[in-house]
């Protein structure tokens, strides 16, 4: 559960700070993770036996593919890319052009809050990358 | 003859895979690019993070899918889906990398058995200014896995390599029409 090495005290107290909102506002959220837009894991609050290196990757692909379906689909910028599972949810998006975000909650969980919820985490972490940059692998 | 065959591309990290599929396709290649921040992000702002696609449509209406697999490692569950259903891969190796024949075993151990079950060619590249290791040495690193794998040294943004390396890969597939 510790937050990734890649990111600095401050960032990570940042992050630490974010999971905290993200978890208490959404029940049935059960994992996030940070990664770079390639795919690597910058920083994750995992369920124990939860991939992060795997699931970072995954994020990436998942988003690209996303992307590329909404341009042959005709459509403009993908804002989420949703899984929609027999017992849960998994959603990924992108914070600015480095980095993504991805959420992992039970099917209970109201999708709708979910979105929201991630969407500001993002902004947030936004926001703060822009005041620091170079910090949590985002800003090259 | 199947109305459509699928083949891959693969190899390490900034070879060129998506280049390659574009050099032959005769459609604008779906690609999945997102900007890079490993040691690739030194060469090149993006890398593939799913898949490429492109084709090529032959006269008599066959079609050949191309489909470019991520290069890194952490990708290895793509590499998985897209070996469904292919005839063939081309592994391409960059020769101006630390480890040319390291990055060989790791593309022929992950596609072992689509490279047994079916064909594939070796392709490397930059052996303009990087002629170490020479194709001897490919030849004999591939002997070690007990296989004998046509390799040529090509330039990926030439479509004539690139069909080199697709008609080396048919011949390996197809022997009697070679």
């Amino acid at each position: 559960m510790a937050v990734s090495e890649k990111v600095d005290e401050k960032v990570s107290s940042f992050l630490e700070k974010q999971y905290e909102s993200l978890f208490e506002a959404v029940p049935g959220l059960y994992g996030v993770l940070f990664a770079t837009a390639d795919g690597d894991p910058v920083s994750a609050r995992l369920q124990e036996g939860m991939e992060r290196e795997r699931l970072a990757a995954m994020s990436s692909s998942l988003v690209a593919l996303g992307e590329t379906m909404a341009k042959a689909a005709d459509q403009q910028e993908c804002e989420y890319a949703i899984v929609q599972n027999s017992d849960g949810y998994v959603v990924s998006l992108r914070i600015g052009k480095h980095l993504l975000l991805s959420a992992f909650a039970r099917r209970d969980t109201n999708l709708g809050m979910l979105l929201s919820r991630c969407r500001n985490t993002a902004e947030n972490v936004s926001a703060k990358l822009k005041r620091k940059p170079g910090n949590a692998g985002g800003s090259k | 003859m199947d109305a459509s065959r699928k083949f891959l591309f693969t190899g390490s990290p900034g070879v060129g895979k998506t280049t390659a599929i574009r050099a032959i396709s005769d459609i604008e290649p779906v690609t999945t690019e997102m900007a890079a921040s490993d040691e690739l992000a030194a060469r090149k702002e993006s890398t593939t993070a799913a898949l490429d696609f492109g084709e090529i449509r032959l006269d008599d209406g066959e079609r050949i899918r191309l489909y470019g697999t991520p290069g890194q490692r952490r990708f290895d569950f793509m590499w998985e889906l897209l070996t469904e259903g292919a005839m063939g891969v081309v592994i391409l190796v960059d020769n101006s990398r630390p480890d040319p024949l390291a990055d060989l075993d790791i593309y022929v151990e992950n596609f072992g058995q689509l490279i047994r079950d079916t064909g594939a060619v070796i392709g490397v590249t930059r052996t303009d200014r990087y002629s170490t290791p020479d194709v001897d040495a490919f030849y004999a690193r591939l002997g070690a896995h007990r296989l004998m794998l046509p390799i040529l040294e090509c330039d990926i943004r030439e479509r004539d390599d690139v069909t080199l390396l697709m008609d080396a890969l048919m011949s390996t597939i197809e022997p009697e029409s070679a």
